[in-house]
C-alpha cells in the first residue's frame, strides 16, 4: 500500500503550533533562575580598549556581574570550524582581550535580574579607547586575491581562464561592459536571534535560534574546552534565517559564559539594532561583467571580475562568480574573484549566497547585450544554452531551462512584448517587462535520521535538521509516511536537537537532498524489517502482530554523482514593473517564476519558499540596504523604519510559479533539487530588466530608488 | 531609567500644573507612537509621563459653528470613522490617516504627530493647508497659534515650557472647498514621507478663489508656501498655475540628502506632488 504523499500539498504539521502561539522559539523557553544578559558594544571600527569601567552598572539595580574583558574567563577556543565558517581566519574570541575588530563589537556582557536592569546597566559601563586606523569604506579599498583557494568542497577558484576572453572580447562584434554594485543586505528574519545558556556542572544546554544545532554545540564545546557531547542544542523552531543562523555567532558564546560566570542561566537575545552587528549580513559586491558577441547573438567573451567586502580576521567569500563559469555557453571565460579587507564583522551566507549578486550582474549584462544586438532577451538566452557544464566539462544531470523560458512566457504572455523601452503603457504608468535565468547549485551532504515503528502502528522519525521557515517539519513527515505507508496523522518526525541523529547545516538548500534521503532510507529500513519480521505486507498488520518497537538508523552519504555530473537547479523569472515617470516610483505587478529544481516534494510549501524568494528579491531590487557610514563602520538604518524591506502592500497580487516536471535520477535518492535558494535568484535582474525597458534606463547599482529614475 | 513617573490627570488644568511641577523633564504621552519609541532607544528620559488621554477636551471631537475642535489627543482610527469631518476635510483626514498602520491609527494623534516636530510628519502639511488654529495651553494660560508657527526644527517647537497643545480647530469654510494630500514613500505602506504636499482650496464657477499649500519633509519644518497658494488663486487651475505653484514649491525646498532621496530628488517630486494634489482637491470640491 502506497499513500502516495510525496509530491501532495500538504499544509503545514506545525502550522496550528504556530498560529495559535504554541511553538516555542529560542527566547521563549522557560527557565527556571534565568537572569538576563545584554552585550555592551563597541563604538569604534578598529583599535584597542584603553579603559572600561564597570563600577557604576555592578551597582546598578538587579545587576548581577558586569563581563570584560578584565575579569572574563580564559577561554579554551580550540580550533573548530563549521562548514559555514570561512576557511582562512579566526572568529573574535569573546571578552579575551583589548582588541577591537569592528564596529558594535561585543566587548562586555552584563547580567541581571532582569531584562530592563540589565539594559539600563549596560548603558552605565564607561569605555574609552585608543582609536587606530582602518577603514569601513569599501570605496577606499583595494581589493585583494583571497588566500583561500577552495571553500567547503565548492571550488571557487579566485581566477579561472579558459580560451582567450580578452582577444574574443576585443574583436568581438558587439560587446557591452558596465559595473553592477550591491550594497550590503542584512538578513532580517522577523525573529530576532537569542540563546539561553544553563550549566549543570560541566554539562550545558543551549536554547538557540540556529540553522544547525551540532554546529553549536562543537563549537561552544571548542570554546570552552569540553567535549561536545556535554552540550546539547535545543532549537525546534525558527522564525526565519536565511542564512543567519547558520554560524554560531558571538552572543552565544556570551550567553554560556554569562551562565558559567553567573551561576545560573542566563539569556542573550539581540535587539533588532544589534541584528546589525553581530550575525553577518549579504556582502557588499562590486562587479565588472563585460560580454563580447557575434551579430547573430552568440556569447564569445565572458569576463566577470567581482569583489566583495569581508573583515580583517576572517576571509569570507561567496559564489559570485559561479554561474558565470557555465549558465551560458561561451568559449572564452574569464573570472577573477578578490576580497576587499575592511574594519567590519564577518559577512555570512544569505539566501543564495553568491548566486543572488552574481547572477544580478550576469543577467543584466545578458540583458544589455540583448539590447545593443536587438534580440529578444529570451531568444539570446536560447541562442547560447550550453549542451554541457563548459567549466567542469561535465554532462548537467538535468537542466531544464528551455522548458522554463517556454512555460514562463506563455503563462506570462511574453509575445505580446513590444521591444522597445518606453514603449508599453497603462494610463501615466509606464510599463517593463523583464526577465532573467536563475541557477543554484544541487547541495547534497551527509546525513542520519532514525525510524521508530511501534506497534500501536505510530511512528517516530528523527534527524537533528532545522526547519527556517521552508517546511521542513512537514516535508519529513511526507516522506516518512509515504515510505511506511501510514497516515501523516500517526508519523511524528522531530528534529532541532543535538540529541537526534546528525544532520548537515540547515543551508545551501540541501536539507530535502540530505535529510530527506536519510528519512527516507531509515523509512525504508525500518519497513522492510518490520514486515519481514511481522510476517505481513502492512506496516500497521505487522506492527500489530509483532507487539514491539521496531528501529532503524542510517547515514546516507552523496555517492560520485558529482564527479560525473554538474547538478544544478535552473530557472526563469519574469516580472512586470510600473514605473511613474514623474514621480519614479515602481512597483511590481506581477513575477511569473518557472523552474526545474527536479521532485517537488510539497508543491504547497515549495510554492511558498518562491513566494518568499520573490518578495525578498523585490526588496532586493528595490529598496534594501544597510548603509555603511565609511568612517566608523555604523549602520545608521539598523532598524525597520529606515531599512525597507518589502511590505504585504508592496508583494504583487500576481505571483505565479511553476515547477516544471523534471526527473534527475542522479542527484540524490529523492530525486529533489532544493528550491530555498534559487527561489531568490534572478527575481532582482529580472526587475532591474523590465525597469529598463519600462524607462529606458539601466540602473546597475541596486536598490532602484525612486530618485535614480528621474 | 530609574524614577520615571506617571500621571493621567482629568483635566487639563492638572496636566499643565504636572508639567510645571516637572520643571522641564515633563513629557506628555497622547499615543505614545513616537514617545515610547524614543524612549527605549534612550533618545528622551523624562523624569514624570503625563498621559493627557483621559482628559475629554483633548481626546473628543466638536463641530463647531460650521468648524471643527479636534482634541490633540484623539486617535487616528476615531478621526477616520467621524463621517461628516471626513466630508468637509478628506484631505486633512486622509493625512492622519496615513500615519503608520491599523495598530498605529489606533494609538497615534495628530498632535503627537505636531508636537514630535519630524519635517516628514504626515498630518502637518495638510493641518498647514487647512489653516488649522493650535489652542495651546501653558502655565501662563491659553493662546491660539497657526498650526505652522509650531515648528522650530527638527524635533523642535515653539511651545514654551511646560505648554501642552490642546487642540486644532478647523475654520468654516464656503461650498466649492476642499482639499488633499499626497506623499511619496519609496515603498507601497508603512514608510517615512520623501515628500509630502497638502493642498486646501475653494472653487468658485470654475476659478480657484481662495488656496493655502503646505509641504514637508523637505526643510527643517513643514512649510506653508504662500507663493504657490497665490499662483492658484484667482486661476482656474489650468497648467499654467499649476506649473508656476508647482515652481514656487520647488523654490521653497530646503532639503537633504539621505537614503530616501536626494535634494534634488525631493525638490522635483515637490511640484509634482503640488500638482496631483492639487487636481484631487479640485475635484472634491466639486470642479466639473
Ligand atoms: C510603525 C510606525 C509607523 C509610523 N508611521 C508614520 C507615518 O506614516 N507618518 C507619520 O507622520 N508618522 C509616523 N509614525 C510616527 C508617529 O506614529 C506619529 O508621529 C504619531 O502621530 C505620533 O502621535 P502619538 O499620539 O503617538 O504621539 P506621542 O508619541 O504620544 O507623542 C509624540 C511627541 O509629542 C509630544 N506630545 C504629544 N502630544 C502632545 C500634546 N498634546 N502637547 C504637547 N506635546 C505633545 C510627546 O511628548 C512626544 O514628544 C510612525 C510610528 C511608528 C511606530
Amino acid at each position: 500500500m502506497t499513500t502516495a504523499l510525496i509530491g501532495q500539498p500538504v499544509s503545514r504539521v506545525d502550522g496550528r503550533q504556530k498560529v495559535t502561539g504554541r511553538a516555542t522559539y529560542a527566547a521563549e523557553f522557560e527557565v527556571p533562575g534565568l537572569a538576563h544578559g545584554a552585550i555592551v558594544r563597541s563604538t569604534i571600527a578598529h583599535g584597542r580598549i584603553a579603559s572600561i569601567n564597570s563600577v557604576a552598572a555592578e551597582r546598578a539595580a538587579g545587576v548581577v556581574a558586569v563581563l570584560t574583558h578584565r575579569n572574563a574567563p580564559r577561554l579554551a577556543y580550540r580550533p573548530h570550524k563549521g562548514a559555514p565558517d570561512p576557511d582562512v581566519g579566526e572568529r573574535l574570541h569573546m571578552l579575551q582581550d583589548d582588541q577591537v575588530n569592528h564596529q558594535g563589537q561585543p566587548i562586555a556582557l552584563v547580567i541581571a535580574e532582569t531584562l530592563e536592569q540589565a539594559n539600563h546597566a549596560a548603558t552605565l559601563v564607561r569605555v574609552s579607547y585608543t582609536s587606530e586606523t582602518g577603514t569601513t569604506d569599501i570605496e577606499r579599498i583595494e581589493p585583494v586575491l583571497p588566500t583561500q583557494k577552495n571553500d567547503q568542497g565548492q571550488v571557487r577558484p579566485p581566477e579561472t581562464r579558459r580560451g582567450d576572453p580578452e582577444g574574443a572580447l576585443a574583436a568581438a562584434e558587439v560587446k557591452v561592459d558596465y559595473t553592477y554594485v550591491i550594497p550590503r543586505e542584512n538578513h532580517n528574519p522577523v525573529e530576532m536571534h537569542a540563546t539561553i545558556a544553563a550549566w549543570d556542572g560541566d554539562r550545558l544546554t543551549l536554547w538557540d535560534k540556529t540553522q544547525w544545532v551540532h554546529n553549536v554545540a562543537d563549537e561552544i564545546a571548542a570554546v570552552f574546552g569540553i567535549p561536545a557531547e556535554n552540550v546539547r542544542v535545543v532549537s525546534p523552531f525558527v522564525g526565519g534565517a536565511f542564512g543567519s543562523g547558520l554560524r554560531t555567532w558571538p552572543h552565544v558564546t556570551l550567553a554560556a559564559l554569562g551562565a558559567r560566570v553567573a551561576r545560573r542561566p542566563v539569556k542573550v537575545m539581540l535587539s533588532r539594532r544589534e541584528m546589525y552587528y553581530g550575525v553577518g549580513y549579504r556582502p557588499h559586491t562590486v562587479q565588472r561583467v563585460a560580454l563580447g558577441a557575434s551579430r547573430d547573438g552568440r556569447l564569445a567573451a565572458l569576463l566577470h571580475d567581482g569583489y566583495q567586502e569581508t573583515s580583517t580576521y576572517e576571509e569570507f567569500s561567496e559564489a559570485l562568480l559561479n554561474a558565470s563559469r557555465f549558465l551560458h555557453s561561451c568559449p572564452n571565460v574569464y573570472t577573477r574573484h578578490r576580497i576587499a579587507r575592511m574594519n567590519v564583522h564577518t559577512p555570512t551566507y544569505m539566501r543564495a549566497p553568491g548566486e543572488a549578486s552574481g547572477i544580478f550582474a550576469l543577467e543584466s549584462a545578458i540583458d544589455e547585450l540583448a539590447v545593443a544586438l536587438g534580440v529578444d532577451p529570451v531568444e539570446l538566452r536560447l541562442r547560447n544554452e550550453p549542451e554541457q557544464d563548459e567549466f567542469k566539462r561535465l554532462p548537467f544531470s538535468s537542466r531544464s531551462t528551455r522548458e522554463c523560458y517556454r512555460v514562463a512566457a506563455e503563462r506570462f504572455g511574453w509575445s505580446r512584448r513590444t521591444a522597445a523601452s518606453r514603449s508599453m503603457r497603462d494610463g501615466r504608468w509606464l510599463i517593463g517587462w523583464g526577465m532573467a535565468t536563475a541557477t543554484y547549485p544541487m547541495n547534497y551532504a551527509p546525513a542520519s535520521a532514525m525510524a521508530r515503528l511501534l506497534p500501536d502502528g505510530t511512528a517516530e522519525v528523527r534527524s537533528a535538521s532545522s526547519d527556517m521557515g521552508p517546511g521542513t517539519w512537514t516535508s519529513m513527515t511526507q516522506v516518512a509516511s509515504d515510505i511506511l505507508g501510514l497516515p501523516i496523522e500517526r508519523v511524528k518526525f522531530t528534529l532541532g536537537d543535538t540529541r537526534l541523529p546528525r544532520a548537515p547545516v540547515h543551508g545551501g538548500s540541501m536539507t530535502m537532498a540530505s535529510v530527506g534521503s536519510a528519512v527516507q532510507a531509515a523509512c525504508r529500513k525500518a519497513r522492510e524489517d518490520a514486515l519481514t519480521r511481522g510476517g505481513a505486507n502492512d506496516v500497521t498488520e505487522a506492527m500489530r502482530r509483532l507487539g514491539q518497537p521496531v528501529e532503524a538508523s542510517v547515514d546516507v552519504q552523496p555517492g560520485d554523482a558529482s564527479q560525473r555530473f554538474s547538478m544544478h537547479a535552473f530557472g526563469a523569472v519574469f516580472a512586470e514593473v510600473a514605473v511613474d515617470p514623474d514621480l519614479g516610483e515602481t512597483r511590481v505587478r506581477r513575477i511569473v517564476g518557472a523552474y526545474g529544481a527536479g521532485r517537488i516534494v510539497n508543491p504547497k510549501t515549495a510554492r511558498s519558499q518562491c513566494i518568499g524568494g520573490m518578495i525578498g528579491g523585490i526588496g532586493m531590487a528595490l529598496m534594501e540596504h544597510s548603509v555603511v557610514d565609511g568612517r566608523n563602520g555604523r549602520v545608521p538604518n539598523a532598524n525597520f523604519a529606515e531599512y525597507a524591506v518589502p511590505v504585504h502592500a508592496d508583494a504583487p497580487s500576481l505571483m505565479d510559479v511553476i515547477f516544471v516536471e523534471e526527473d534527475d535520477p542522479h542527484v540524490n535518492p529523492l530525486g529533489v533539487k532544493g528550491v530555498g535558494e534559487i527561489a531568490i535568484v534572478g527575481v532582482a535582474p529580472a526587475i532591474a530588466n523590465a525597469i529598463f525597458h519600462a524607462t529606458g534606463k539601466r540602473i546597475r547599482e541596486l536598490p532602484i530608488t525612486p530618485d535614480k529614475l528621474l | 531609567m530609574n524614577n520615571i513617573q506617571y500621571v493621567a490627570p482629568q483635566s487639563i488644568d492638572e496636566a499643565v500644573a504636572a508639567m510645571a511641577a516637572a520643571n522641564g523633564t515633563g513629557r506628555v504621552l497622547a499615543g505614545g507612537t513616537d514617545l515610547l519609541i524614543q524612549m527605549r532607544a534612550g533618545v528622551v528620559s523624562p523624569g514624570i509621563i503625563v498621559d493627557v488621554k483621559k482628559i475629554v477636551e483633548m481626546t473628543t471631537i466638536d463641530e463647531t459653528s460650521g468648524g471643527y475642535r479636534i482634541g490633540a489627543a484623539v486617535s487616528g482610527a476615531v478621526i477616520g470613522e467621524h463621517a461628516r469631518l471626513k466630508k468637509a476635510w478628506p484631505g486633512v483626514v486622509e493625512a492622519i490617516n496615513l500615519i503608520g498602520s491599523k495598530q498605529i491609527q489606533g494609538r497615534a494623534s495628530a498632535g503627537g504627530n505636531l508636537c514630535n516636530a519630524s519635517p516628514a510628519a504626515d498630518s502637518v502639511p495638510a493641518l498647514v493647508a487647512a489653516g488649522a488654529i493650535v489652542t495651546v495651553q501653558g502655565p501662563k494660560g491659553r493662546r491660539d497659534v497657526p498650526v505652522e508657527k509650531i515648528h522650530a526644527g527638527p524635533g523642535r517647537t515653539t511651545l514654551q515650557p511646560g505648554e501642552i497643545v490642546v487642540s486644532f480647530t478647523l475654520p468654516a469654510r464656503p461650498a466649492g472647498s476642499s482639499d488633499a494630500y499626497l506623499r511619496l514613500i519609496p515603498r507601497t505602506e508603512m514608510d517615512i514621507a520623501v515628500v509630502g504636499c497638502g493642498v486646501s482650496l475653494t472653487i468658485q464657477n470654475g476659478t480657484c478663489t481662495a488656496a493655502r499649500v503646505g509641504l514637508g519633509a523637505v526643510a527643517p519644518t513643514v512649510l506653508l508656501v504662500e507663493d504657490a497658494a497665490k499662483a492658484l488663486a484667482g486661476s482656474r487651475l489650468d497648467d499654467k498655475a499649476l506649473e508656476a505653484a508647482a515652481a514656487a514649491c520647488r523654490a521653497a525646498c530646503k532639503p537633504i540628502n539621505d537614503k530616501r532621496g536626494t535634494i534634488a530628488y525631493r525638490t522635483k517630486i515637490a511640484g509634482v506632488l503640488l500638482k496631483r494634489a492639487a487636481g484631487i482637491a479640485a475635484e472634491r470640491a466639486g470642479r466639473k
